[in-house]
Parts: C-alpha cells; sequence; structure tokens
C-alpha cells in the first residue's frame, strides 16, 4: 500500500476498475512501477459489484477478486484508495496527478478488518453497496471482498460515541484524522475512470427513485448477488417474491430529450443476463424487456439473445414512456407499442428495472488539458488505428472511461494502453 | 494535536472539542439511532414468539412495510433474524441468536 507522499513511478493509473487494474498489471510485468489511484474504498469498480457476467455466466466477484489480489500483491504497484485525481497536468517530462486522500478515520497501516468496530457500531445507514436495500454501520469495511480489507467511518451518520475506538484491538480508529492532498509523478498515465449511470432521481418519467419496486439494473445485480441484501429475489417494497418482472431498456439513453443520445451499449446485454438470472432464481416468474432493438453486437451474443428467447423470456418491442405506481406495490408502465397492436399499451408488474443511460464518471474540464467528445467521453485521436491514444502526450485511456464498453472490450483496451505507455517510456 | 488515543485525557479533551464542533451533526444522527432502536425493538418484540412476513410484522408494529423489510434484510445479515419458511409469495422470519459482542439495543453513550 502507497504511503501518502508525493511520489514518483513510471506509470499512474488512474480508476482501479478492471480497466485500470489490467493495465497497471500489464505494465507492472513489464517491470514498470505503477500507482493505481481509486477514488472508492476498494478497487474493483462495476465488476466486482456484478453478479455474473455476460455471456459466459461467470461468478463476477470470482473472475475479479483474483485480479484485485495480484494488483495489491505485485511488487511493483502501489495502490492508492479512497484518493481522487483530481488534476492531470504536464510539467515538461513529467505528468503530475493532484491527488485527494479522502478521510477514512481509520489507520490502514493499523487496521487488521476484524470487523469488531462494526459490530459495535450502534448506528444504521443504508448501504450503498446493497443498493440502499439493507443497512451497514457507521463504520465499515465496504464489501466482504473489498480490496483493502480495511474499516472507515462515514461521519455525516457517526455520533462519535467512541465505542470502535475502545473494542479496536490495533487502536485503528483515528476521529481527527485530516483529508490530505498530494502528487504522483510519472512520465505516462492510463485514464481508466470508468462510467457511472445517470441517476433514477432525475428522471420525472421513471417517478425519480419514489415509485416503489422501480430499481436500476444496477440495484438487480445485487439482489441477485450471492451476497446480495436478502440472499434471494425480493421486491425491496415488501419482501415478495415477484410473480411478474419487466426491464425498460434505453431509460435516459438514445434520446436527446433525456440527456443521453448514445447507445449506452452494454445495457441490452445485461438487461439479457439479468433476466435470464431472473428465470433461473424464479422459475415460474413470467420476464418482459420492453426494447427498440437489441443489440447483441459481440461474440457469442446473439445466441445468448437466442437462449435468453428460448427460456421464455418475453422481448416486447416498444418504447416504455411513463411509470405509474399501481395497485400493492406493483408498477404500471405505460409503453408504445411497435408491435402489430400498435399504440399506447398498459401493463402492470411486480418489479421494473431501469437501463438507465451510462454517463463518464470523471469530467477533465478544469482540471486536466484532456479533450472529451460530445459525448463527454475522453476523446480519442486515432479511433480506429490507434484507439487509446488522447490529446495530451503520454497519457492513454481504457475502458468506460473512453465509452460504454462490455468488459471484454474494456480488457482488450486496457491491454492496448498499457502497451501504448510502455512504448512510450521505452522511448523516454 | 494530542495524543489521539481516546483513553487518555488529553484525547478525551480533543474528543470533546471534536464533539462540539460536529454538533448537529451528530444531534442529527443520535435521533435517527433512537428511533432505529425503537424501531428494532418493535420488530424483535413481534417475532419474540411468532413467525411473520414482513407484510405481517408492518401491521404488527404499524411501520412502514419498506422500512421493515430494510430491518430484516440487515438485521439477518448480523445474524439476528432468521428466515423461516414461505407462507404464499413472502417468507417468514423468526428471532436469531445476536453474535457475540453485538451491543444490546439498550446500551447507549453518546459521550
Ligand atoms: C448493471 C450493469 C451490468 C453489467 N454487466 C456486465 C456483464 O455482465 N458483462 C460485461 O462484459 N459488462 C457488464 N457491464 C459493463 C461493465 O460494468 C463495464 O464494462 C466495466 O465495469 C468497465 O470497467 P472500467 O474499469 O472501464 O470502469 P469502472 O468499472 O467504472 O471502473 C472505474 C473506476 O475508476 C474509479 N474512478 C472514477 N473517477 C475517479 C477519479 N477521479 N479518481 C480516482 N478513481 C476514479 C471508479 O471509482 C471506478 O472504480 C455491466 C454494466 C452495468 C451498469
Ligand atoms: S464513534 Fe462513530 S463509527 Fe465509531 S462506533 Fe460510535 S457511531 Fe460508530
Ligand atoms: S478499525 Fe480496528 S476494529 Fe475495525 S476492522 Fe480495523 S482493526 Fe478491526
Amino acid at each position: 500500500m502507497g504511503s501518502r507522499q508525493n511520489r514518483r513511478f513510471d506509470a499512474l493509473v488512474l480508476g482501479g476498475g478492471i480497466a485500470g487494474l489490467e493495465a497497471a498489471l500489464n505494465l507492472a510485468e513489464q517491470n514498470f512501477a505503477v500507482a493505481v489511484v481509486e477514488k472508492d474504498a476498494s478497487i474493483g469498480g462495476k465488476m466486482i459489484r456484478l453478479s455474473k457476467v455476460f455471456p459466459t455466466l461467470d461468478c463476477s466477484s470470482c473472475i475479479t477478486t483474483p485480479k484485485m489480489a495480484a494488483a495489491a500483491h505485485h511488487p511493483n504497484i502501489a495502490l492508492f484508495t479512497y484518493c481522487e485525481m483530481q488534476t492531470l497536468e504536464r510539467r515538461g517530462e513529467d505528468l503530475v496527478a493532484g491527488i485527494l486522500q479522502k478521510s477514512r478515520y481509520v489507520d490502514v497501516e493499523k487496521c487488521i478488518g476484524c470487523r469488531q468496530c462494526e459490530y459495535q457500531c450502534p448506528v444504521l445507514v443504508p448501504d450503498a453497496e446493497q443498493g440502499g436495500f439493507a443497512a451497514r454501520k457507521a463504520i465499515y469495511i465496504p464489501f466482504s471482498n473489498a480490496i483493502p480489507q480495511k474499516a472507515l467511518i462515514d461521519t455525516d451518520n457517526c455520533i462519535l460515541c467512541g465505542r470502535c475506538a475502545k473494542v479496536c484491538p490495533t487502536q485503528a480508529v483515528n476521529y481527527f484524522e485530516q483529508p490530505e492532498e498530494f502528487h504522483l509523478t510519472a512520465a505516462a498515465a492510463v485514464i481508466a475512470t470508468g462510467f457511472e449511470a445517470i441517476p433514477l432521481e432525475d428522471k420525472v418519467q421513471y417517478g425519480q427513485g419514489r415509485i416503489p419496486n422501480v430499481i436500476t439494473a444496477l440495484q438487480m445485480e445485487r439482489l441477485l448477488a450471492p451476497h446480495g441484501p436478502y440472499n434471494r429475489v425480493l421486491r425491496p417494497y415488501d419482501g415478495m417474491e415477484p410473480d411478474s418482472i419487466a426491464f425498460i431498456q434505453c431509460a435516459g439513453s438514445r434520446d436527446q430529450s433525456l440527456g443521453v443520445p448514445y447507445c449506452s451499449r452494454v445495457c441490452c446485454m445485461y438487461a439479457i443476463k439479468e433476466a435470464m438470472l431472473l428465470s433461473g432464481a424464479l422459475p415460474l416468474a413470467d420476464i418482459a424487456i420492453y426494447y427498440m432493438d437489441i443489440r447483441a453486437f459481440g461474440k457469442g451474443y446473439e445466441q445468448f439473445y437466442q437462449t435468453a428467447q428460448a427460456m421464455g423470456v418475453n422481448f416486447v418491442k416498444g418504447k416504455a414512456a411513463y411509470l405509474d405506481p399501481g395497485e400493492n406495490g406493483a408498477v404500471r408502465v405505460r409503453y408504445e407499442s411497435q408491435e402489430a397492436t400498435g399504440g399506447v399499451q398498459v401493463a402492470e408488474h411486480d418489479l421494473v428495472v431501469l437501463s438507465l443511460g451510462l454517463v463518464p464518471a470523471w469530467d477533465p474540464q478544469g482540471r486536466c488539458l484532456l479533450s472529451t467528445g460530445g459525448d463527454k467521453f475522453i476523446k480519442t485521436v486515432k479511433p480506429k488505428t490507434a484507439p487509446t491514444l488522447t490529446d495530451l502526450e503520454g497519457v492513454f485511456v481504457a475502458g468506460a472511461a473512453a465509452g460504454p464498453k462490455d468488459i471484454v472490450d474494456s480488457i482488450a483496451e486496457a491491454g492496448a494502453a498499457a502497451m501504448e505507455a510502455s512504448r512510450y517510456l521505452s522511448k523516454q | 494535536m494530542p495524543d489521539k488515543t481516546v483513553e487518555n485525557e488529553a484525547g478525551k479533551e480533543a474528543l470533546k472539542k471534536l464533539r462540539a464542533t460536529r454538533k448537529d451533526q451528530i444531534a442529527a444522527a443520535t435521533s435517527r439511532v433512537k428511533e432505529q432502536r425503537r424501531e428494532v425493538k418493535a420488530i424483535k418484540e413481534s417475532l419474540a414468539d411468532s413467525e411473520l412476513t414482513v407484510p405481517e410484522l408492518a401491521a404488527a408494529t404499524g411501520l412502514p412495510v419498506d422500512q421493515v423489510l430494510w430491518y430484516v434484510a440487515t438485521l439477518k445479515k448480523y445474524g439476528e433474524i432468521l428466515e423461516g419458511p414461505k407462507a404464499g409469495s413472502y417468507f417468514r422470519y423468526r428471532l436469531g441468536q445476536p453474535p457475540a459482542g453485538e451491543p444490546e439495543a439498550e446500551q447507549e453513550s453518546t459521550n
């Protein structure tokens, strides 16, 4: 684990998701000293939060955890977690990143991850890592396979009762810790800051998060995960096992009026995946996917789509325009059918899952001279022949930071970005 | 900055000062904790001699049904509630054993 001083590396990797970890491991294997900067308290990005992955249906955490561990234990990699990259600038030969180390209020060198503090803490807080469907404590380890396994305190909810400090066997709790700004310097950098889904709260037509049983696809990933909030799929409104579940595709994508004019690319495939996993978990449930067209773009994806159809997932061609609360926690979907029946139709479901548009997680504007495209993702200057090149010398981009993409493409791009960075470093 | 071990006098004094700077936030969080304790107690009392579903627990405690599920999921995670058999489309829940070291709901000290 890196100490919080200003330090020099060969390469900086900004973002510790799957793309960042893959790029870091590739560079470290070539004997370059690499710093991985991750804003969350754990590395792993979105992938560690998924249940299973399309198209292979591998357990996501089973294939992400070894990569996370490999990066954490690699002698040429220093991890800087709970550290946010704020600025990145070129100073002559050097790239200098301005980093904010946020306060954990727990000394990571001392914490042994025993969770005694968590058991003793009296405050319950909605756990964002479980879609808000269960609680964590005010002091907590982010999730069971987080790396590092170190606690942190959420000061918005801490009542400073002193219990965690008293019970900690290693005196790791430090209520007085302050955030710290520091610099990391290197010759090359890989931007792997990934994506976020647009907030449901912004979407009036989908109820702004106020209609019970309307959830996001990332929340559905948690309901399907083996260590999910209920350890099974239940409606978050009342604990009922849902009988009828609907997915709304392009909820915010491919629609200028909704703010995301482009296709978010992975939603068709993850909705099909979640529908298949649901039909395994709830064999008697009716599962519908409301879609404009299905984009099964990758190797084996069309087959995956056909398997879902064969499993009985109902693909309804139509644009869902509006959601309303129905009786007893049901959700009414108003949609414009593009099937033979046509016209505006209404259907009721126990649970509705939104495939929300994806947007960049990091905006370089005012922080870094990197350009972005019309979609606000990092601009690539040779999108056909060298898709990881940016307009800042020595800075490369990988994964969803350059545009929404799946894990396979993120990993392939991370390998390419590491190779470009390695070539660049070798010329220095 | 004084020695940061909460146990010694300098540490205690520093903690007191920190509490003063976060006064409003601590007051708001403390009232949430008190409400949580009342609600958890009501749920546990309702489960003392019967296995109930989430809607039944909501009816028994007068709490909103989604709030009951949130507590049930949380208490289940910490081993205090166990899932029982299915009743129609719902599962029943019963009391489990709290893990060793878990504080009793009544203990409270904000000082
Ligand atoms: C619901 C859902 C299901 C999905 N299912 C699948 C699937 O089954 N199969 C598949 O192939 N793909 C799936 N995907 C897509 C998959 O999540 C992405 O391909 C993958 O996560 C991209 O990895 P990444 O590393 O580029 O980005 P991310 O996973 O977003 O990681 C980026 C990291 O950078 C960090 N970061 C951001 N800004 C900063 C900053 N300023 N400083 C420091 N760190 C920062 C973030 O905290 C994050 O850890 C799914 C996506 C969604 C939304
Ligand atoms: S001091 Fe804060 S984090 Fe620690 S046990 Fe008390 S409320 Fe929880
Ligand atoms: S802060 Fe202390 S009690 Fe909490 S997990 Fe770390 S070592 Fe254990």
